[in-house]
């Protein structure tokens, strides 16, 4: 009977220890031991700071979103590889060296918009203006210059639907004024307040992707971060979807005859490419915004991007083959601005 | 004395079994486990995908910098192999999945390391990326297979084959050999080439070649490449998934299998 009482008291510390240490002894001792071998700031994980607001389009190529700098994990000076590990790169050249950032606007310029953009001096966008108040740029986007052969693609699928040739001419201009179509308007303002607040309305927008006639209607579209595209089959054949940020997939979707179609929040500002795998030559654009200060220009080239807070801004304007132009507008506190911007 | 002994290897023998059990489980995810995750990282996955994670290691030398598929990047999104709708982040289990198992042809099978430890690693993995911590990931639906394979169901699968696209890539016998494959217009998320996967070649299926690893792999398709997710044919109004399982006993058939 002793005996038995002291196997089992022997049988329950062996568990006891087994449970706290585990098995391999060094396993549960590292939980005990952990704060002597770390060090003690700088190997935490730091917590990732709230993504500051890039400023979309300026400083990189607009049509390059691969370039975008990849989220940097706070640098643990911890361990050292053995081999100097080069990175892989992209085997078409893609890094294209940013514009000098002052170059052209100078110091003087960025002190002068934080100083507009000061919290005091803030204005706040008025939400149900009176249309005549609220600080408006109007204008136009321009391209004189020559427009390039259209890109020819011979095709030998589904040609009852796509036809047999497609004949792709990606700059469109009104002949009589140069107006360019499709152009996409931007206004940055920086991440303030006022645009952060006027960034949490109606975001609920649903704007479609439809497949028709083997083209995406529309082709381009500016869209705010928050809305969802709608992907739809509308021709009588397979298509599938494939929407590209930088080299991630938003989203993949094949589109049978017949299916549903499917919904797919922007959560990331940036250009997104939309593309077809079925058929190479459809694909198309769209450019997400963490503010409404955004516009796609007319047939005419015309644009209207209204309820802007005052001060100076710098307005971008991106088309998909032009790449992008800049210029920067002083917005008054009331009444319209007028601008022209210009691919050369 | 015998009775003793018993009664010790009883003792010993159940509270094993609590312990084990106790520590196969997830461990939680905190700093220290971050911390060991990242020293068997060091020792096991640095090696192809970087001390970064970026899928950039010392063994780009060997595996071609430019070939396809490319070590992944932890940093950025795009998982391949995962439970959850095109363009999400994978669960903890399809990580663990992916570890356990490993990729045929390409990565390895970890399960030489303990549970425990791949847990860990994962743990590190996920904190390369902080879009791991804004999303949960939510794996999709995944029904079970309402009908018994059968000759009828395979010949069946062969129409939702050719209507459902697969023979562009996948070519007329599902060798990898269809046109688009062949031609070259296949890339992938960084723009290098890659080549449909032969559906005949069932062991190099890098999702996995069962029957419901392959359902998986129409539900969800692999992101960055382009394989697209057949969900709209398959899930919600008007539909229901019997396609996709024909689909799935004809894939099975052109390796000779059938479904259990």
């Amino acid at each position: 009977m002793h005996r038995r009482g002291i196997a089992i008291t022997i049988g329950l510390a062996y568990s006891v220890m087994a449970l706290l240490w585990g098995p391999l002894p060094l396993a549960g001792a590292a939980d005990v031991l952990s704060p002597l071998y770390e060090q003690p700031s700088t190997s935490t994980y730091q917590e990732p700071v709230v993504p500051k607001y890039r400023r979309p389009m300026q400083g990189r190529s607009a049509r390059d979103p691969a370039s975008k700098p990849a989220y940097q994990k706070p640098v643990v000076p911890k361990y050292k590889p053995p081999i100097q590990s080069r990175s892989f790169t992209n085997p078409t050249p893609t890094s294209v060296p940013p514009p000098p950032d002052n170059a052209v606007h100078g110091t003087a310029a960025t002190a002068q918009t934080e100083k507009v953009m000061a919290p005091s001096q803030r204005v706040t966008p008025t939400v149900d203006p009176v249309k005549a108040e609220s600080p408006t740029i109007v204008g136009r986007v321009l391209f004189r210059g020559v427009i390039p052969p259209a890109t020819h693609f011979d095709i030998d699928r589904d040609v009852e639907v796509c036809g047999k040739v497609v004949n792709l001419q990606p700059i469109t201009i009104d002949p009589t004024t140069g107006g360019l179509h499709n152009a996409i308007v931007h206004v940055d303002v920086g991440m303030t307040a006022v645009a952060a607040e006027v960034s949490s309305q109606g975001q609920e927008e649903v704007l479609p992707i439809r497949n028709k006639n083997c083209t995406f209607i529309p082709r381009l579209g500016a869209e705010r971060t928050g809305s969802e595209a709608e992907i739809i089959n509308d021709d009588p054949m397979m298509h599938n979807t494939n929407m590209t940020f930088g080299n991630r997939t938003v989203i993949n979707v094949a589109l049978v005859a017949g299916g549903n179609p499917i919904r797919k929040s922007f959560k990331k500002a940036g250009l997104h490419m939309v593309k077809c795998n079925v058929h190479k030559f459809m694909y198309g654009y769209r450019y997400v915004f963490d503010d409404p200060f955004y516009a796609a220009t007319s047939e005419t080239g015309k644009f209207r991007i209204s309820n802007l807070p005052p001060g100076l801004h710098r307005v971008t304007v991106w088309h998909e083959t032009l790449g992008i132009a800049e210029k920067e507008v002083q917005v008054p506190s009331q009444g319209t601005v007028n601008l022209d911007l210009e691919f050369k | 004395m015998r009775q003793t002994l018993m009664t010790f290897s009883a003792t010993l023998l159940m509270m094993g079994l609590v312990a084990t059990t106790v520590l196969a489980e997830k461990p939680e995810d905190n700093r220290a486990t971050r911390e060991r995750g990242r020293v068997i990282y060091e020792q096991s996955c640095l090696f192809c995908h970087g001390a970064e994670g970026k899928g950039d290691g010392p063994a780009g030398w060997f595996i071609g910098r430019y070939s396809s598929p490319h070590p992944r990047d932890f940093t950025t999104e795009g998982y391949k192999l995962r439970s959850t709708e095109s363009g999400s982040l994978p669960t903890d289990q399809d990580l663990f999945r992916t570890v356990t198992q490993g990729i045929p042809g390409y990565m390895p099978s970890f399960v030489g390391l303990t549970e425990t430890e791949r847990w860990q690693v994962i743990a590190h993995v996920k904190s390369m990326n902080p879009a791991f911590k804004e999303d949960k990931p939510e794996p999709m639906v995944f029904g079970n297979p309402p009908f018994p394979s059968s000759d009828e169901s395979i010949e069946k699968g062969r129409k939702v084959y050719l209507q459902f696209g697969c023979v562009n890539c996948h070519g007329a016998e599902g060798k990898g050999d269809g046109k688009e494959s062949i031609e070259g217009n296949l890339k992938d998320a960084r723009g290098l080439p890659i080549l449909a996967g032969d559906l005949a070649e069932r062991r190099a299926f890098k999702n996995g070649a069962t029957a419901r690893d392959i359902y998986r792999t129409l539900l969800t398709g692999l992101d960055g490449t382009p394989m697209p997710s057949y969900i709209t044919q398959f899930q919600g109004k008007g539909k229901d998934d019997k396609d996709a399982w024909h689909l799935v006993d004809y894939i099975l058939s052109l390796s000779g299998e059938r479904r259990p």
